[in-house]
């Protein structure tokens, strides 16, 4: 089944596309290693604050530290799958990729569990105790993500 | 609060410090330069790498070659590479794949690419 989808994805176009293309694959990479950095760096500016206890500090630049991670996040959805589908059934069997996505879904849990805990948190202080918990194991989980992610092609 | 910062700084650069080990052409023997003088049974003019398939001793290797726009960069083109070209391929075994090569070079008529 998974093995069927790796090949599937492998053998579509935009897999097609992402091998033969000379430019696609290079761009691609090239735009998620900038995705990585917007989405990493924003995430770092605001959890420090947090973990200093600077909460309206980080308040204050929460709206900025969101648009910077949100194009981030869109550049990597967007140019994730292109690399992916160029050697779909390689990656899909790669355990840095599978423990990159492990990753990726810890970071998403952890921030995921924070606000649908604590909405208002900016809103209304005083702040919940758990922030830096939150703020800790996110610098920790999207550093290691990037790190994952550069040595998928070296495993 | 600073001890925090630390620790995940530690962990961060001990983590990083794991990961190079994988760095560069890791998954190669270096100590082990050969050569394989054959005709293209295959090639697969893609990205992130280019492979061609040659017969050595016996057996088909998969030769890795550069991004493909590296090496058009360098003069060389996929009609270069039709089947049945003889190229010289210069480099190193895969410490993990049987009959994989990684190219430092590949030779045709008496012409040298660099794949590095």
């Amino acid at each position: 089944m998974w093995d069927a989808l790796l090949r599937g994805l492998e053998f579509s176009s935009l897999g097609f596309a992402a091998r033969s293309w000379t430019w696609l694959y290079p761009l691609a990479n090239l735009a998620h290693v900038l995705g990585a950095t917007f989405l990493v760096g924003a995430i770092l500016v605001f959890d420090i604050q947090l973990l200093r206890n600077r909460f309206e500090l980080a308040a204050s630049i929460s709206r900025t530290a969101l648009a910077v991670a949100a194009t981030g996040l869109a550049l990597l959805i967007i140019t994730g799958p292109i690399m992916f589908s160029a050697e779909a059934t390689a990656f899909g069997r790669n355990p840095i990729f599978l423990a990159k996505m492990v990753l990726i879904l810890a970071g998403l849990a952890n921030l995921s569990l924070y606000h649908w805990a604590k909405r208002r948190v900016f809103l209304q202080p005083p702040i919940p105790a758990n922030a830096r918990f939150h703020a800790a194991i996110s610098a920790t989980v999207w550093i290691l993500a990037v790190i994952a992610g550069r040595s998928i092609a070296y495993v | 609060m600073h001890r925090q910062l630390t620790a995940a700084l530690l962990f961060t650069l001990g983590a990083t410090v794991a990961a190079s080990a994988h760095h560069g052409w890791g998954s190669y023997d270096t100590a082990k330069k050969f050569t394989i003088e054959a005709a293209i049974d295959m090639i697969a003019w893609q990205n992130p790498h280019a492979h061609v398939m040659l017969k050595y001793e016996n057996a088909t290797w998969e030769i890795t070659l550069a991004p493909i726009s590296r090496m058009e960069r360098r003069g060389l083109s996929e009609a270069m590479l039709k089947t049945g070209t003889v190229i010289q391929a210069e480099g190193y075994p895969s410490t993990r794949h049987e009959h994989e090569m990684r190219a430092e070079r590949i030779t045709i008529d008496g012409k040298v690419y660099e794949m590095r």
